[in-house]
């Protein structure tokens, strides 16, 4: 007790507390690999593409933080909860991971073989090997009988490779609290050598460089493509054995030529929180243009007048320019028709033909000629006993009268009963179906209007008699303000029925979540699409993106293992 | 004896053990200061906690109460041993008993006194922990937690510590128990650190003939049969009158014990 008093204890227990804050402050300020996300710096500089998602546990604490997922911990509480502690407890939350397409290099049988590989590095030791025990080991396990594993040093790596009654399966790499998984040797000797600075990395390649500055992010996930790399695999592939893999590699590289993907400089995406939802942007570069890509970016933008008709409670709405669909639908066919030309078979004209010949319409001329320049669909709340949604397509057309008559010309080729009904001044037609199905339009304003539903013809109907729109809406303004330019397309939802589909895509694991009966007011989702000088850009705006996907995916396969491991 | 010297015998323990009874209540936290840690530095701590909703916070609440009972009922049991061994040997030791001795008390009433208030404040300090624990756990998962709130888990709370009442029970009357056998070492010997070898030894035999029992008396049976949950709150601590009723009577046996060590000691 008189110890307990003494100056020499009081002093001791002073500096355990000194020592217990200064190893704090060392562990909160030293940024751990997992959240000093560079995973560009092992891959070789002529990288084909890659993606990387960095730091998966802020990434799921972010998930945590936003409003949907707080709007679902609401109705789904013990369920989103041991969601994401299962995730915790998975092993996999401690890591940055990439999956890069290096090239094309021969394989063991000296056959042209993609050169993919898998990077994860792990915040520590103990992370790596609960990752190397839970996946690693479960797949060799996996593989069964005749596996045999052969280890070699490479510098301060331990190099496995994976075979199984003599053929090789994969290849891993540990280094440190870095672990390298490829299909191929070679492919995870270069890694190593850039690991080593034997070889430039990726960070080194000036398209990189611009992708990765014009992404805006480096949270989240990132991906990239070099197109010059791209296209030159698909001009340097080998043709083959046999006439016909030549010609289908043949084929392949026309149809790329042919849609402009040679001319893509770059791409790259980005996925990252921002203010409590997910902003996804990607990125195209292609400043010369060729192709089908050309006519697409030639396309004039849209002007968003068909999302007058649809009503102010649409859940959702994609409404894009079409003008040139006439140009990329003559493109495209004579592409299909270089490539799927056969001696004997038919090609894309025969199947037009045949359609023609079966229905008393001509495709090009009649639906896809009669096409104006906007496009939209929809999908509004069904106001019937059955509930539900029902769907509404809404096309500018160019002559009301012959795209009417192409619909009585079909309807009267296959016998079906036409009917026609007013409904406010305007006349709701309807071609009978199959087993009491049919389509009901209607033109309005200029716009066929058609659905399988009577009802979601006459709502927009109401909506051109004065109605609320859409495009009024309060909601779809907010969303629509952060178009930075007039937009190809645009893509608006609601997010009325967001949690009964996150608990879809989240089900299916070991926790029940709800899938019907959850609505909550999440701001909209909102993407769009502009064609740019030197490219096209994409960018939305979601409650969540693609993370619990991934997250589920991820977590849920290593539950998954688990549970096979257990049972063995 | 008069109130004045009851009142002034009760100030004067209470004056000399208030600093220790302090340190004895924070020592008997240190679970709280192992999980403080244990949060700052394991970021997958923190995820567990931060990934808490209302519901879920209930098995967090049911753990914390089961990790406290099972310091007390353990290493927390030679704390206490430590902080009791000091009631009587080291006044005798010092002489500083002697000055009771001039007053208008007899000797038994001098040991009761020190009994007393040394089993009050400890068991105090021994079975309030349980709840203060639980407290804590609540108010910091409330705080941290995404979508845990105060009013949300009040309801798991308030379960959870009328289940803990039960721990309670048992710690205090194990906590008695040992103290009691502490406190006749303390009258036994004079030498502060050989009360403590004894208590220890003595702590150690007891676990070994009781201390299974006792373990699953307080916590195993909670997490054993858990039925798909980390802690069955309804098998945490079921009270059984035979053990406890058991206990008491050692205690007391105990007391009386020293009571017939001091009355015979002899005392230069």
């Amino acid at each position: 007790m008189e110890k307990l008093k003494s100056k020499g204890f009081i002093l001791f227990a002073a500096a355990a507390v000194l020592l217990a804050g200064v190893a704090a402050a060392v562990e909160f300020a030293q940024p751990t690999k997992a959240v000093n996300p560079r995973l560009e710096r092992l891959l070789p500089a002529d990288t084909v593409g890659f993606v990387e998602v960095n730091d998966l546990r802020a990434q799921a604490l972010k998930v945590i933080e936003s409003e949907a997922w707080r709007e679902f911990s609401k109705e789904n509480s013990s369920a989103s909860s041991l969601f994401m502690i299962g995730a915790n407890h998975a092993g996999i939350l401690d890591a940055n991971y990439a999956v890069a397409l290096l090239g094309v290099g021969s394989g063991e049988s000296g056959r042209p073989e993609p050169q993919f590989v898998v990077l994860a590095q792990f915040d520590d030791r103990d992370a790596r090997r609960t990752f190397e025990y839970r996946v690693l080991r479960f797949v060799r396990d996996g593989m069964s009988k005749g596996v045999e594993i052969k280890t070699e040093e490479m510098g301060d790596a331990r190099v496995n490779t994976v075979k199984r009654l003599g053929v090789h399966r994969f290849t891993y790499a540990q280094a440190g609290n870095l672990l390298v998984v490829s299909n191929n040797d070679a492919a995870i000797r270069r890694v190593l050598e850039v690991r080593e600075g034997k070889a430039p990395s990726l960070e080194s390649n000036e398209k990189f460089k611009q992708a990765r500055a014009g992404s805006g992010a480096v949270d989240g996930m990132f991906g990239f493509l070099d197109g010059a790399a791209l296209t030159a695999i698909v001009d340097s592939v080998p043709a083959g054995e046999g006439e016909r893999a030549a010609e289908r590699v043949a084929a392949f590289r026309q149809l790329f030529h042919g849609v402009g993907a040679a001319s893509v400089h770059s791409a790259s995406f980005t996925s990252a929180f921002e203010d409590g939802r997910v902003v996804e942007r990607f990125r195209l570069v292609a400043p010369g243009r060729e192709g089908v890509l050309a006519t697409i970016a030639a396309n004039p933008p849209t002007e968003g007048r068909l999302l007058a008709l649809v009503p102010e409670d649409a859940v959702q709405a994609f409404d894009a320019s079409v003008a040139n669909a006439p140009q990329t639908f003559d493109q495209m066919l004579a592409l299909a028709s270089q490539l799927g030309q056969r001696p004997g078979g038919k090609g894309p004209a025969d199947a037009l033909a045949e359609f023609t010949e079966k229905t008393g319409v001509d495709f090009r001329a009649e639906i896809i000629g009669a096409l104006g320049g906007e496009f939209c669909a929809a999908q509004l709340p069904s106001n019937g006993p059955e509930g539900g949604h029902e769907g509404v397509l809404i096309l500018n057309v160019r002559d009301e009268g012959a795209f009417a008559q192409t619909l009585a010309k079909f309807a009267e080729k296959n016998g079906r009963e036409t009917t026609a009904r007013d409904y406010k001044g305007v006349s709701v037609r309807r071609v009978a179906g199959e087993k009491g199905g049919g389509l009901e339009y209607a033109f309005v304003g200029g716009a066929f209007v058609a659905s399988g539903r009577g009802s979601a013809v006459e709502r927009v109907i109401d909506t051109a008699k004065g109605g609320r729109s859409l495009r009024d809406a309060a909601a779809y303004q907010s969303a629509s303000a952060q178009l930075k330019a007039q937009p190809q397309f645009v893509y608006f939802n609601s997010n009325a029925n967001y949690l009964n589909s996150l608990g879809r895509q989240l089900q299916g694991g070991e926790y029940e979540f709800k899938t019907e009966g959850q609505r909550a007011s999440l701001r909209p989702s909102f993407a769009f699409g502009v064609t740019r000088e030197d490219g096209f850009y994409v960018e939305s705006r979601t409650p969540l993106g693609t993370f619990p996907r991934m997250l589920t995916a991820v977590s849920s396969r290593l539950g998954d293992e688990k549970k096979t491991a257990a049972a063995e | 004896m008069s109130k004045d010297i009851l009142k002034a015998m009760l100030w004067k323990e209470w004056r000399e053990t208030r600093l220790k009874w302090l340190a004895f209540a924070a020592a008997f936290h240190i679970p709280l200061v192992i999980a403080t840690l244990v949060v700052i530095f394991r970021e997958s701590a923190r995820f567990d906690l931060y990934a808490l909703s209302d519901p879920v916070a209930e098995q967090l609440f049911a753990f914390a109460i089961v990790f406290q009972s099972g310091f007390l009922i353990t290493a927390g049991l030679f704390l206490l041993a430590f902080f009791a061994v000091g009631s009587i040997g080291a006044e005798l030791d010092n002489q500083s008993m002697f000055f009771l001795f001039e007053r208008p008390v007899k000797r038994w009433h001098v040991l009761l006194f020190k009994y007393a208030v040394g089993a009050v404040q400890t068991t105090t300090c021994v079975g309030v922990s349980i709840l203060t624990t639980l407290t804590a756990v609540y108010l910091v998962a409330a705080a941290l937690a995404s979508n845990v709130s105060l009013a949300g888990s009040w309801g798991s709370f308030v379960l959870v510590a009328s289940n803990g009442l039960r721990g309670t029970v048992w710690a205090v009357t194990v906590s008695l128990m040992v103290y009691s056998a502490t406190f006749l070492f303390s009258v036994w010997f004079e030498k502060w650190w050989i009360a403590v070898i004894a208590g220890a030894v003595s702590l150690v035999l007891m676990f070994i003939y009781l201390g299974s029992y006792l373990i699953d008396w307080v916590i195993s049976r909670a997490t054993r049969n858990t039925e798909g949950e980390s802690v069955n709150l309804e098998l945490y601590g079921q009270l059984e009158f035979a053990p406890i009723f058991g206990m008491l009577l050692i205690a007391s046996g105990l007391y009386f014990a020293s009571q017939y060590v001091f009355a015979r000691k002899e005392m230069k």
